[in-house]
């Protein structure tokens, strides 16, 4: 082989080479590094051509073409760019899109854009939807929608759980629970529950409108520390909603004389002494204003509050429950397991065993014309609340003459608020009979102990009202065609109009072949 | 632009006098039938399901537009994908073979136009093609009711407003398709090799999205742009952007242009 030969033959090779690389790269079969060795490679070998056969540059140079292939390839580069600069700023910046179907049932309602518009700070939305699962479609189309309003302050991303678990640990986000779907602002994040433009909306204003959420724990009378690290303590469940975004402090009604106006819900956990005359005060003013406290009241303690409480329709016993059937789930009689729940907001969906160490009972009042409180757990109709003490001092209690059946350990009341200079839309009390169920010790015990409460907490800091946004769809329509119909609209589809055009087809090659 | 008009209308003249065109329109028209009879069918046999189950809210969900002429639209898509490199093919390469292209070089007419005119008749074998197809709205139209069978409503049973932007993206798909045709056309002699090159390119703009599915963040972004059904779709479901209209226009300027660049060489080689 000549130098030459091989020259042209170096030469072909290094042109396949070099203009198959960016075909290898965006079909990913290799990584950027080798495509660019391969390039590299290409050119290397064309240089290779021209170096074993220098007459080719001179005629390359001299010849009439080369001229012409330099402006036009110029200007083809320029026409390139500015075509490539035309789609992305079509794409990225001017996410004009036109609905032309009746019920623009392609447009965000006006909630959400103005929701979407309004965004102060950037919101990720984080779909761990691979392409393979059912909704990945509408979750995608969803969510592009969602980004051409809110633009650089609605990032989307798509993520594979499980090429991401760095992602899916930092979320929260169970795997074997399905695809779901993560938005998040600051350290706030929720997941959309159902992804609909109604389910991503109300997350969206739950991230946002949220800003950093904080609840105090009262102090004064021996209540649960916050602090404590050991069994007593409440550090580990202070430390879970401090990831969902609650912070959490403490407060004195003696020192502070009033609630702070950025409580979001003030707990009282477990008081062994009485409130004074002045917190009870602070507490009922602040309850009526809207304000929204949950109580845990350990039996055979008096916190002062029953008065209180009445007001809003629920009477703490002077009791203690105990439960024979307990004993089966492997506690003690004073432990009762609870697995029945009220149809509520904070137990929608909760399906898991909780245990109340020592709780006394409450019984829901009812009340003429006001909305009666809701008995949010309550024990297995076998429980009774034991009121002689002495006999459950030597490990000894008797059903007779006892309350008993399904009794509440926790009792919820909502009041609607009135005054002009309200907290929120209504005041929201939550009592549990016993403040131990979510400490360090029993939080663990009880499979449903943390999730309860924190339950109880989010809904008590949650001040959004939801948006309804009706789904929007195309009218319906339908077909009356009887078989015959049927047949016809079939003969003409896939006989008449084809056989047709074949016809006049050939009729017209046959008339002008036979001229 | 007489010249490009003259030249529009004698490969319009060709395409029409020869069995090419309706050959294609023929398979077109017989494939696409057969889709539009399976939609139909699919459709007819979930109303009756839904009947049976005696909920007629069900019914509710039930539209002509979004599950018989949707579908039908998209899917013309891939018959575009076979047909265009037949019809696309011998625009320039013909001529080439022919030997009839230097007699076009030596008559003084621009390359600009000889290109303009042979994509215009491209342009204008499109309009047929996307005109056969909205027969099948229509006979949808003729048949179909609004409202549930329960209830009639009031209006059109076929969104055709959503069918309109439809059959406008599928002559975009066609217009952007013969684009590449013509320009693979104008750079071989050979009317087979055309075709196959044409095909082929536009197959890979077709499944570019299948590999965006195996890709994550802007990899994907970048391949499902690329690729012509992510467009289609964006018209066929009633709801086009400016960058689905700007993605086949990219199609539409940059083809025309590298076949008038490649005419022209010829009187520069």
């Amino acid at each position: 082989m000549n130098q030459k030969t091989l020259g042209q033959v170096l030469g072909a090779v290094g042109l396949a080479v070099l203009i198959t690389s960016p075909i290898l790269l965006l079909f990913g079969a290799a990584g950027t590094t080798f495509v660019a060795g391969q390039a590299i490679f290409g050119l290397v070998l064309l240089g290779l051509y021209l170096a074993l056969d220098p007459t080719q540059v001179g005629r390359l140079l001299s010849g009439r073409g080369t001229f012409f292939a330099a402006t036009a390839g110029g200007f083809g580069i320029v026409l390139v760019a500015a075509l490539a600069v035309a789609n992305y700023v079509a794409a990225s910046k001017f996410p004009k899109q036109w609905d032309l179907t009746r019920n623009h049932i392609y447009t965000l309602s006006d909630d959400t854009q103005k929701t979407l518009r309004g965004l102060k700070a950037t919101v990720h939305a984080y779909a761990f939807y691979v392409p393979t699962d059912r909704q990945y479609g509408q979750v995608k189309e969803l969510l592009d929608r969602y980004h051409d309003v809110g633009g650089d302050k609605f990032v989307v991303e798509f993520l594979d759980p499980d090429k991401n678990p760095g992602k899916v640990r930092e979320l929260g986000v169970k795997k074997d629970a399905g695809p779901e779907l993560v938005v998040q602002a600051g350290r706030q994040q929720d997941k959309v529950q159902q992804v609909s433009e109604e389910g991503l909306t109300n997350s969206l204003v739950k991230v946002t409108h949220g800003g950093e959420k904080k609840i105090y724990f009262l102090t004064g009378h021996g209540e649960a520390d916050i602090k404590d690290t050991g069994a007593t303590g409440y550090s580990e469940v202070v430390k879970s909603l401090a990831n969902e975004g609650v912070e959490s402090d403490t407060l004195s009604l003696l020192e502070a004389k009033d609630v702070p106006p950025d409580c979001r819900a003030l707990i009282i956990a477990g008081p062994q002494k009485k409130l004074l005359p002045p917190e009870l005060s602070v507490l009922e003013d602040y309850l009526m204003k809207g304000g929204h406290v949950i109580a845990m009241l350990d039996p055979q303690v008096d916190s002062g509050l029953s008065d209180l409480l009445k007001k809003y329709g629920i009477q703490a016993n002077d009791d203690e429950i105990i439960d024979p059937l307990s004993r089966l789930a492997g506690t003690n009689l004073d432990v009762p397991v609870v697995s029945q729940y009220a149809q509520h907001a904070i137990t929608k969906g909760f399906n898991l065993a909780t245990v109340f160490p020592q709780t006394r009972s409450l019984t829901a009042l009812a009340e003429g014309g006001e909305k009666r409180p809701l008995a949010l757990a309550t024990t297995n109709p076998t429980a009774w609340g034991e009121t002689d003490f002495k006999l459950l001092a030597e490990g000894r209690a008797s059903k007779e003459g006892m309350l008993s059946g399904s009794l509440a350990v926790a009792v919820l009341s909502e009041k609607p608020v009135t005054l002009p200079d309200k907290r929120s839309a209504e005041a929201r009390l939550v009592v549990f009979g016993d403040s131990q169920f979510p400490d360090n010790r029993w939080g663990q015990v009880g499979p449903g102990n943390d999730d309860l409460f924190m339950n109880t907490v989010s809904w008590m800091t949650d001040s959004s009202e939801r948006i309804t946004i009706r789904p929007k769809a195309r009218d319906a329509s339908h077909l009356t065609m009887n078989q015959q119909q049927m047949l016809a609209v079939q003969f003409f589809s896939i006989d008449v109009l084809p056989v047709v055009l074949l016809a006049v087809g050939i009729a017209i090659w046959r008339v002008r072949r036979s001229k | 632009m007489r010249n490009a008009l003259a030249i529009a209308r004698k490969e319009l003249s060709i395409y029409f006098t020869t069995p090419t065109a309706y050959a294609v329109f023929c398979g077109m028209t017989f494939i696409a039938g057969m889709m539009f009879l399976a939609a139909l069918g699919y459709f007819q046999s979930m109303s009756l399901q839904f009947l049976s189950y005696q909920q007629p809210q069900l019914l509710e969900h039930l539209n002509l537009t979004d599950m018989v002429v949707y579908p039908l639209l998209r899917n013309v898509g891939v018959i575009f994908l076979f047909m265009t490199p037949f019809l696309a093919m011998r625009l320039v390469a013909e001529e080439k073979r022919s030997r009839t292209f230097e007699l076009l070089m030596t008559v003084p007419i621009r390359p600009f136009e000889i290109m303009l005119g042979k994509y215009l008749a491209a342009l204008a074998l499109m309009a047929v093609a996307v005109g056969l197809l909205g027969l099948f709205p229509a006979i949808v139209s003729f048949f179909g009711s609004s409202g549930t069978i329960m209830s009639s409503g009031a209006g059109s049973p076929i969104e055709w407003s959503t069918v309109f932007s439809g059959l406008i993206g599928l002559f975009l798909v066609g217009g952007a398709m013969m684009a590449v045709g013509l320009f693979v056309s104008s750079l071989t002699e050979s009317v087979v090799v055309a075709a196959l090159v044409t095909f082929v390119v536009l197959l890979v703009m077709w499944i570019l999205n299948w590999q965006a599915g195996r890709m994550e963040g802007v990899a994907r972004q970048v391949l499902d742009y690329l690729s012509m059904p992510t467009h289609l779709d964006a018209f066929a479901k009633g709801a086009p952007a400016l960058k689905d209209v700007v993605y086949f226009a990219t199609f539409m300027i940059l083809g025309p242009f590298l076949t008038e660049r490649a005419i022209e060489a010829h009187r520069w080689a």
